[in-house]
């Protein structure tokens, strides 16, 4: 008790000593960063808050672009979803994709910052090139791989020099389109976590692998006891990111598949961007399921820093 | 003498009061000549092609030339026109004038943001006759007119003349004679036929077996009946039964014309967008077309057309109203039809040689004098998703024509009925 009681003791004492030390000073610092985080403030509770807001009002009217008079529903366009097929569909769609890219693109980040990480030749050059993808803008990636699923394109190409000749139109298959696209996302994100898996990696004490050595530690073992239980906190932090970014899909989808074919690849955001624009009317419904969405991502960040994000053990 | 002076007197007034009137009009609208009538407006149109972008900035040249008054800013917007419109017209910023197509007639008229042109019509002597009749009721809603009609594509059939006389064939003249072309036509990866899954072709078909989409009240979908299936069965046959048929993505084109431009379809049921398109692109492939043939119980065929018309919050509504008469005038529509992109709206140009003198665009021109303009309401987004998800799941082979329809319908009517 005593000892977890000191250290915050002598932090608030210092805190005292540095206040009544030179006040002025504080002030003027204090000050200093007000005005730093001044824009960031105004545009935050402008363009974000402010619209959050309004998204949650609107959730609860029948609401119109173009009209006039915009009543209150109450919960209706809330009740309406639950027996909505489309937004069942692209509940069900963007779960599926959000489980796989998820665990796959942890996986793989997890994977090449190991590589990376470790004494092989070239390290720089591969630090570079494996970035790449994640420096392209999802569109230009998204246009890229439109040649390589087409039937005639790249990946049937490579699959014909291995002796399997196909013209599988992949975006155009119910059930390609959606692992396609999740390959895709797979691939162009995995190298930015895999800079995060990396700076955690060097954080780690060199002393505790070199322990482990003396205790006769297998590679293995040392990933599985020493790295992956310190990398939690990055884990938990590549998790969530992940759980986020994959919920929000939208422009791989858009731009390759429109939703199709039959529905396979609708997501919720590309569901919240139709009734938006292209039915008339249905702006309430669209701000309701942008507010669903909004919470089951809010959940399942919560759900994985309980899970992961637990206390780090040495 | 001095009643009648009186009179003359207070007769001078009146004319300074009238000609003072006249001149405060002037600015505000008011103007009874073509030529006084002054403002700037705001063009939209889309502009994915640029060929008809640049055509549209010289026919807006021309008509400044000619109204030295008016001036036009153009703005172009490249892609998902009626999404930019819709948050425009929410905002309140929305053009003066702008392209009108089904899609935002059936947003923007219910809402009272277009302007009704008929009274500017009569005042600036726009008559109705001048265009054909089927191309003005899309843009009609309870007596009011709401766009004027700049042009029109419909649909005939294309066909691929070397592949034909290669294989011995004679030109189509009836859907027997495509059938047993289209198998004779298919090879290894070349296929005589591409329909791909889409109601803008497929409802060629719908209308001439007799089917409907909406019922005449147009509160209901009907395109389920007995009539609608024999129609998806004969469609689909192509493709499922005779493997003659593709969709264009499976042929490695990204749309019908671009799989007969590679010679991966022999036949397709396009319209006259595709005759500029293989001269760009594909000019050594040579073809001919036909006319639809007769379907069991009438000919038939789609008519796409889109207008130019004004906002309702128009500041200058006689230059707009100006701009859309000369947009829509002769002067621009017959050099629309020369440069091959569109088909005139005007009667008046229909026995312009450019039309008579190329079979391929007689065909079309032809083909609007049985063809059903493509539009379904406020709802027409819903109702395509409804019947393109039917096309597909048959032709991709998930569902049975009547189950495909039946819940095609079932989600079109949810849309109509508000769900």
């Amino acid at each position: 008790m005593a000892v977890s009681v000191a250290p915050k003791a002598s932090a608030a004492t210092a805190k005292v000593n540095r206040r009544s030390k030179g006040g002025g000073m504080a002030i003027a610092q204090r000050r200093a960063g007000l005005l730093f985080v001044t824009p960031y403030i105004l545009f935050f509770l402008l363009l974000q808050l402010a619209a959050f807001a309004f998204a949650i009002w609107v959730s609860f009217h029948h609401y119109d672009l173009l009209a006039l008079d915009n009543p209150f529903v109450g919960l209706r366009n809330y009740a309406r979803l639950t027996v909505n097929e489309d937004f069942l569909i692209a509940l069900r769609n963007t779960t599926e994709y959000a489980v796989v890219v998820v665990i796959l693109q942890t996986a793989f980040a997890l994977l090449l910052a190991v590589l990376l990480n470790s004494k092989i030749k070239g390290r720089n050059f591969f630090r570079t090139t494996w970035y790449t993808p994640s420096v392209a803008s999802s569109v230009v990636i998204s246009m890229i791989f439109l040649y390589v699923y087409h039937p005639t394109g790249l990946l049937n190409s490579i699959l014909g020099l291995v002796g399997i000749h196909t013209t599988e139109a992949y975006l155009q298959s119910t059930t390609w389109a959606l692992p396609a696209i999740m390959f895709l996302n797979v691939w162009t994100t995995a190298p930015t976590f895999m800079l995060m898996f990396l700076a955690a990696l060097q954080d780690i004490p060199k002393e505790i692998y070199e322990a482990s050595s003396v205790d006769g530690a297998s590679a293995a073992r040392k990933l599985f006891s020493i790295t992956i239980p310190l990398l939690r906190p990055i884990i938990f932090l590549v998790v969530s990111l992940g759980i986020i970014g994959a919920f929000q899909i939208f422009d791989q989808a858009f731009i390759m598949t429109k939703g199709g074919p039959l529905k396979a690849t609708l997501t919720v955001a590309l569901l919240i961007y139709d009734n938006l624009f292209v039915d008339t009317g249905a702006v309430g419904v669209a701000c309701a399921e942008a507010i669903v969405l909004g919470i089951i991502i809010f959940a399942l960040t919560l759900i994985s820093r309980r899970v992961i994000d637990t206390k780090i053990e040495y | 003498m001095r009643s009648m002076r009186l009179g003359l007197a207070l007769a001078a007034v009146g004319s300074v009061l009238l000609a003072a009137c006249g001149g405060g009009n002037n600015a505000g609208g008011g103007a009874t000549n073509e030529a006084d009538v002054t403002g700037t407006i705001r063009a939209a149109n889309w502009g994915g092609n640029p060929t008809e972008n640049s055509l549209v900035k010289k026919y807006e040249a021309d008509f400044m030339a000619k109204y030295p008054k008016i001036k036009v800013t153009q703005e172009e917007i490249p892609d998902h026109f009626e999404d930019k419109i819709k948050t425009e017209m929410s905002a309140n910023n929305e053009p003066d004038a702008m392209y009108v197509s089904t899609a935002l007639m059936n947003f923007a008229a219910p809402n009272g943001r277009l302007l009704d042109l008929n009274p500017l019509m009569s005042k600036w002597g726009v008559s109705a006759d001048e265009f054909i009749p089927t191309l003005m009721t899309p843009w009609q809603l309870s007596g009011k007119q709401y766009a004027l009609p700049k042009d029109f594509g419909d649909l005939v059939l294309f066909y691929n003349k070397s592949m034909f006389s290669a294989a011995g064939l004679q030109t189509p003249t009836s859907w027997d004679d495509i059938k047993s072309a289209a198998k004779t036509l298919t090879k290894g990866s070349v296929k005589g036929l591409s329909l791909p899954a889409d109601a803008a072709r497929f409802d060629a078909f719908l209308f001439g077996y007799g089917g409907q989409v909406l019922s005449s009240d147009k509160n209901k979908a009907v395109f389920n009946d007995q009539k609608s299936q024999d129609a998806l069965t004969f469609y689909s046959s192509f493709q499922l039964q005779d493997k003659s048929s593709d969709l264009p993505d499976k042929l490695g084109a990204t749309w019908p014309g671009d799989a007969f431009g590679k010679q991966k379809a022999a036949m397709v049921i396009e319209g006259g967008w595709l005759i500029p398109y293989m001269h760009d692109t594909y000019p050594s492939v040579s073809y001919g077309s036909i006319k639809l043939p007769k379907f069991p119980v009438k000919e038939s065929s789609l008519l796409f057309t889109n207008g130019w018309g004004c906002s309702a919050k128009t500041k200058n509504q006689d230059a707009c109203m100006l701009f859309v008469k000369y947009m829509t005038g002769k002067v621009v529509q017959q050099q629309v039809l020369q440069s091959g992109f569109a088909l005139p709206s005007r009667k008046d140009l229909g026995t312009d040689p450019a039309i008579t003198s190329n079979p391929d665009v007689k065909n079309l021109f032809d083909s609007a004098s049985f063809a059903t303009a493509w539009t379904f309401g406020p709802h027409e987004s819903k109702i395509n998703d409804a019947q393109n998800n039917a096309i597909q799941s048959v032709l991709l082979g998930k569902s049975d024509v009547k189950s495909a329809l039946d819940k095609a319908v079932a989600d079109a009517n949810s849309a109509l009925s508000g769900g």
